[in-house]
């Protein structure tokens, strides 16, 4: 047996009583379908962690409930060494593959893309509504962020979706921990996050902050519309600061 | 949050505009605006253009006639980089990136035709002229740079 079958059968038998760790194989395994659709070649470490990290943080925009993930304040933005732990077991379950691996002082860098094996598993698991609704999640908010990745003033210093750093640390949440510098310190996600939650609740009634004289049905936002707000305020943010920081 | 930022944002983003006037695919709009915004402030002199625009119509009569995709024909970008935009420059292209051939279309030479061939057509018709940008969505201009 492979260990991909093995996986899959793992996840088909368990699929009523899932736990923590698999929904999040299959949230990352959807993470990497998603970039393999928009013809990604690879994800980085960094990249799964920052998109992982706005599909979280953004699941009220859809009430969606994802695997619950513990992130924390790193200088290269939200880290969540679950992740990491998640991207290891699915390599070694052949869901994906490492494409390069460099070390670099004490930091290691390494890319990752799904297999063919991955593919065939998250059709498999994706025949269940539950997750295909958080699989279409996963690759709405990626088509954004696809979308935003190349916007110029991004920081040179990265390259592909890992740029998208930039944005995730105007996110509000991240960015109130941030400007208090408080490093290690857990992100608040759910109810506790009220910063994102009040965001993207202004967001979802915007129309009511219009004077009566505006149509207001005409503004009313749609899900791609509200996570492509959300997205342009990161952006304005981010050219702000970094106006002010020259 | 800066509620007046977000609410600037959501009431004059081009591409949502753009988006609630045509109905086309927002994110399918907005990659295209950014691509777009990004290839003009890298390589145009008067890239300093603001916020309000949506798309880029520019090339020589020559070329117009050839498939291509803005995005990535170099020869695009060079034609940018030499100023060699004028009135009598247009093309019409899909949100894709991908030029309609002009050929089929008959030249287009000042604003007036321009926005006819965008109601006649119910294409987003960017015509540039100089260093000002007309932008129409069915016919009705939307903004100028």
């Amino acid at each position: 047996m492979t260990n991909s079958v093995r996986y899959s059968n793992i996840r088909i038998s368990e699929i009523g009583v899932i736990n923590e760790s698999l929904k999040r194989s299959n949230e990352i395994l959807y993470l990497f379908s998603a970039a393999n659709g928009l013809n990604w070649i690879s994800l980085s470490k960094i990249g799964v962690q920052k998109c992982l990290y706005l599909v979280e943080i953004l699941s009220p925009v859809k009430e969606i409930i994802l695997s619950f993930l513990n992130f924390i304040y790193l200088h290269k933005g939200p880290y969540s060494k679950d992740i990491q732990n998640t991207l290891d077991y699915l390599v070694s379950l052949d869901a994906i593959e490492v494409v390069s691996f460099t070390i670099s002082g004490s930091s290691a860098y390494a890319d990752y893309r799904i297999t063919e094996s991955g593919i065939s598993l998250v059709k498999d698991l994706t025949l269940y509504p539950v997750e295909n609704e958080k699989l279409l999640w996963i690759q709405t908010v990626m088509k954004v962020v696809d979308v935003y990745k190349g916007s110029y003033g991004l920081n040179e210093q990265y390259q592909g979706v890992d740029k998208i750093i930039d944005l995730v640390y105007q996110e509000p949440t991240f960015k109130e921990i941030r400007l208090r510098k408080a490093k290690r310190e857990i992100i608040p996600f759910g109810a506790e996050n009220k910063l994102t939650k009040e965001l993207i609740n202004f967001l979802q009634t915007i129309e009511q902050e219009l004077p009566d004289n505006f149509d207001k049905t005409r503004y009313k936002l749609n899900l791609e519309t509200i996570l492509l707000s959300f997205f342009e305020y990161l952006y304005v943010e981010h050219l702000s600061e970094s106006q002010k920081n020259e | 949050m800066n509620k007046a930022e977000i609410l600037t944002i959501v009431m004059n983003s081009p591409v949502l505009e753009v988006a609630r006037e045509t109905g086309f695919d927002s994110i399918e709009l907005a990659k295209f605006f950014l691509k777009l915004e990004n290839l003009l402030k890298r390589h145009i002199p008067y890239a300093e253009i603001g916020d309000k625009f949506y798309f880029l119509l520019a090339l020589t009569v020559e070329e117009s006639d050839e498939e291509m995709n803005i995005f990535e024909e170099d020869i695009f970008v060079q034609k940018i980089k030499d100023g060699l935009l004028d009135k009598d420059n247009i093309l019409f292209i899909n949100s894709n990136g991908k030029l309609v051939n002009q050929g089929q279309q008959g030249l287009i030479s000042d604003y007036v035709q321009a926005a006819d061939f965008s109601r006649d057509k119910n294409l987003i018709v960017i015509f540039v002229e100089y260093t000002s940008v007309h932008i129409f969505v069915n016919g009705t201009p939307m903004v100028y740079i």
